[in-house]
């Protein structure tokens, strides 16, 4: 599992992961996610174009991470799911519980929109 | 299916052939456990059948022996295997494998029979019948840690309630953990007189906590154990999803389809939470999809869920899955979903005793070697 984090002008995170989100990529990243997003409050897109499996580990992983960044007025935002995964998160309603948009650009209007006034 | 008991320290020689009688050395005490950990790691001998751990042997100084004879230190009941077919000595690091003259032959990785002695590193194997025996390099503890969710395994395993071939609602499932232990469970049981309950739960995640979340959630879906109406699928997802929110329970969530039957109507009332739809199969039909999108239990405190209703025709067969079921990797490395899967239900040979288990090994054929990645769960019921 490969994991890329970038600051943006705008302020935003960026992560780009590649490979698949089954339990052992959980585990090579979650950690590492962490620890750069949530002590400062990341709003954050992750980009999951390159990501072609998504596991309930991972799912758990962003909803808690989602949690803690909003606790920090921080976000997440998911984008460019592959139809697979998208499949899964519609039947989970991920939606629900963390916006997920399908381009990077729709992601970064909807995490700017989240920025504490 | 593994058993605690299959493990034992080798290290010790078994009785001489003839004397009829075989000893299993004691386990390590824990002062020798102390010491062993002190010395670092050792090697195993793993006996897999079907890609599932049998066994868990310690090479030590003596050479292991290996055959059908319970006189052997590792007994393979296998026709395949001659009464003694090989032996395993520690060789620095390695195992060294050699074949004593056996009929049927020992048989490498890449499928050559052996002719000399063999130097199996850590995490090879050699195919012997029907078994594969791969040497394991770990510590006492790591190999005490496998046996533990062997166990585990296991308990899940006896929880599973009993196929029922006969009568007007038959049951058969197949279950397949895997290797690291999913949080898979499934189950059913009368309400009363007139209902049935079946549901299937996939809690999030791998290993000894999944299981153990499952088997709570298991224990909690009795009757009179949930304070709801089990006849009401909707208010048992409510019921669940207040007693297991994810934020008291170290993050973890679980999906769930619950069902439940009304032999009277032929009526089917269900609801899912976060889990995909179960399939309906009527004769000369395609399946229906039963379920749609809902968050899982324990995501959303408070969330209303909602019942749906289906009548089931003459001879459905209602089939409920988990996600390793149809989420595997083809064996060109493609990542396989529900649209490969789904042809497999309703085909020839649905609702017959055994129909689960061929399914499975559809999936197994057309995944990738090895074992599967995430608990293989399905439930098939057939009504008249």
């Amino acid at each position: 599992m490969k994991m890329e984090i970038t600051e943006r002008p705008d302020g935003l995170v960026a992560i780009a992961l590649d490979g698949r989100l089954d339990t052992p990529g959980v585990e090579s990243i979650e950690p590492q996610l962490t620890a750069q997003t949530v002590p400062r409050g990341a709003r954050a897109l992750v980009d999951l174009n390159s990501v072609e499996f998504v596991g309930s580990l991972a799912i758990r992983m962003f909803i808690t991470l989602a949690r803690a960044l909003a606790k920090k007025q921080g976000a997440l935002v998911l984008h460019s799911p592959q139809p697979l995964v998208r499949e899964l998160f519609e039947t989970v309603s991920l939606e629900r519980i963390i916006p997920v948009h399908p381009d990077a650009a729709a992601a970064a209007a909807a995490a700017v929109a989240t920025r504490p006034a | 299916m593994p058993r605690g008991d299959d493990i034992v320290d080798s290290a010790a020689p078994p009785a001489l052939a003839g004397g009829g009688r075989t000893v299993l050395a004691t386990h390590a005490t824990f002062a020798e456990a102390l010491l062993e950990q002190a010395q670092g790691t050792r090697s195993y001998v793993v006996v897999m059948h079907d890609y599932e751990p049998e066994g868990r042997h310690v090479v030590g100084a003596e050479p292991l022996t290996v055959g059908r004879d319970p006189a052997r230190h590792i007994v393979l009941a296998d026709a395949q295997v001659s009464r003694l077919h090989l032996q395993i000595a520690a060789v620095g690091g390695d195992l060294v494998v050699e074949d004593l003259g056996s009929s049927n032959g020992t048989f490498a990785n890449d499928g050559l029979r052996l002719s000399a002695p063999l130097v199996l590193p850590p995490g090879s194997g050699v195919r012997v019948g029907s078994r594969l025996l791969v040497h394991e390099r770990c510590t006492a503890r790591d190999a005490e840690l496998a046996r533990e969710l062997e166990k585990a395994s296991a308990y899940v395993r006896a929880l599973l309630p009993a196929r029922v071939p006969s009568g007007p609602i038959r049951v058969d499932w197949y279950f397949r953990p895997s290797l690291r232990l999913g949080g898979d469970a499934f189950g059913y049981f009368p309400i009363d007189d007139a209902n049935v309950a079946f549901y299937l739960i996939d809690v999030s995640g791998h290993g000894v906590s999944a299981a153990m979340h499952s088997v709570s959630v298991v224990n909690l879906l009795r009757p009179k154990a949930l304070s709801a109406d089990l006849r009401d699928p909707a208010a048992v997802l409510d019921a669940l999803n207040e007693a297991f929110p994810m934020d008291a329970h170290d993050g973890m969530y679980f999906t769930i389809w619950y069902g439940v039957y009304s032999a009277a109507q032929r009526e089917l009332t269900y609801s899912s939470a976060g889990h995909h739809a179960s399939r309906l199969c009527a004769q000369a039909a395609a399946s229906v999809a039963l379920g749609g999108p809902s968050p899982m239990i324990g995501a959303i405190p408070g969330f209303r869920y909602e019942s749906q209703r289906c009548e089931v025709p003459a001879a459905a067969i209602l089939y409920l899955f988990s996600d390793g079921v149809f989420e595997t990797t083809g064996r060109d490395g493609q990542q396989l979903g529900l649209a490969e899967f789904l042809p497999l239900l309703g085909a020839a040979g649905a609702g017959q005793t055994g129909e689960a288990e061929r399914i499975y090994r559809a999936v197994r054929g057309r995944s990738r070697p090895g074992p599967l990645e995430d608990d293989f769960s399905l439930l098939a019921v057939s009504f008249d």
